[in-house]
């Protein structure tokens, strides 16, 4: 059973550090953008 | 950015712990009580982004504020999202726990139904042309919608014979493993706090689109966005 929730696990953590990543990522892409916006507005 | 940081090693923490602090709860098939430290959060989750959603169309319906209506539509998107999510796991455990992926049980149902209601939502407002009227009809919508929420979340399942597992897994209730609680709890911070940090960036990107419209203006000093000029 042991292996079986390490599998469990595992398929958790690959999820969650698959969303972090994209939500790191958006986030960044979206304060380029953000900054790209005001730089436009001055 | 710390907070991001900090949030991503919680619930980091939060998902080995669930699996190899806290025991498995007595009377479930194998390990499937585990299913607690993710289906519950997602479900209060999707609560709490129906509340919102509906608070925000308050505050539009009175203010007619655009800030408002995106907040009150990303809520709903997010409450969707994650009444999904709940509506997955839930049917990964009823597999385990009671052999079939769904049983048309009382809460199976009434998940459906809120599915369909906030559904529908999202189907009002691509339907409504006029911005204008498309946000004054989805914010009569929300708040006619989250009406159903405390019945269909909270009533129908308690009224009628379920095979949902309550007394043993209900942290209301005395009888709850102390490291269980703890684990629990901290699930429900972090993904209170996921679902903060997703809902902000719906509103930024809600924000951008906005902005790329001719003609919205902003108001410089209060920072808020005003109605399209």
């Amino acid at each position: 059973m042991k292996e079986g929730l390490n599998f469990v696990l595992g398929v958790n953590l690959i999820i969650w550090f698959g969303l972090a990543f994209y939500l790191f990522f958006l986030d960044r892409k979206i304060k380029k953008l953000e900054e790209a916006f005001t730089d436009k507005r001055k | 950015m710390i907070v991001k940081v900090l949030l991503s090693i919680w619930m980091t923490a939060i998902i080995v712990a669930a699996f190899f602090y806290a025991d498995a709860a007595v009377g479930f098939p194998g390990e499937t009580s585990r299913i607690l430290f993710f289906h519950v959060p997602q479900a209060w989750v999707a609560t709490l982004s129906f509340l919102l959603s509906m608070i925000a169309s308050c505050i539009y319906l009175a203010r007619r504020n655009l800030k408002a209506d995106n907040l009150a539509l990303s809520a709903a998107e997010l409450g969707l999202l994650f009444c999904l999510l709940a509506t997955a796991s839930g049917s990964i455990f009823a597999k385990a726990a009671w052999g079939s992926f769904w049983n048309w049980d009382p809460r199976e149902t009434s998940i459906v139904i809120l599915l369909m209601i906030y559904g529908a939502y999202f189907a009002l407002r691509s339907a409504v042309g006029d911005p204008d009227k498309r946000r004054v009809f989805a914010a009569v919508y929300s708040i006619l919608a989250f009406a159903t929420v405390p019945f269909l979340v909270f009533v129908v399942p308690r009224i009628t014979a379920s095979l949902h597992p309550e007394d043993t897994m209900n942290p209301a209730k005395p009888g709850m493993d102390p490291k269980t609680l703890k684990v629990f709890l901290g699930s429900l911070i972090a993904y209170t706090g996921l679902f903060v940090w997703m809902l902000k960036l719906r509103l930024r990107l809600l924000k951008l689109e906005h902005l790329r419209e001719p003609g919205y203006i902003i108001n410089e000093k209060t920072n808020l966005e005003g109605e399209k000029g």
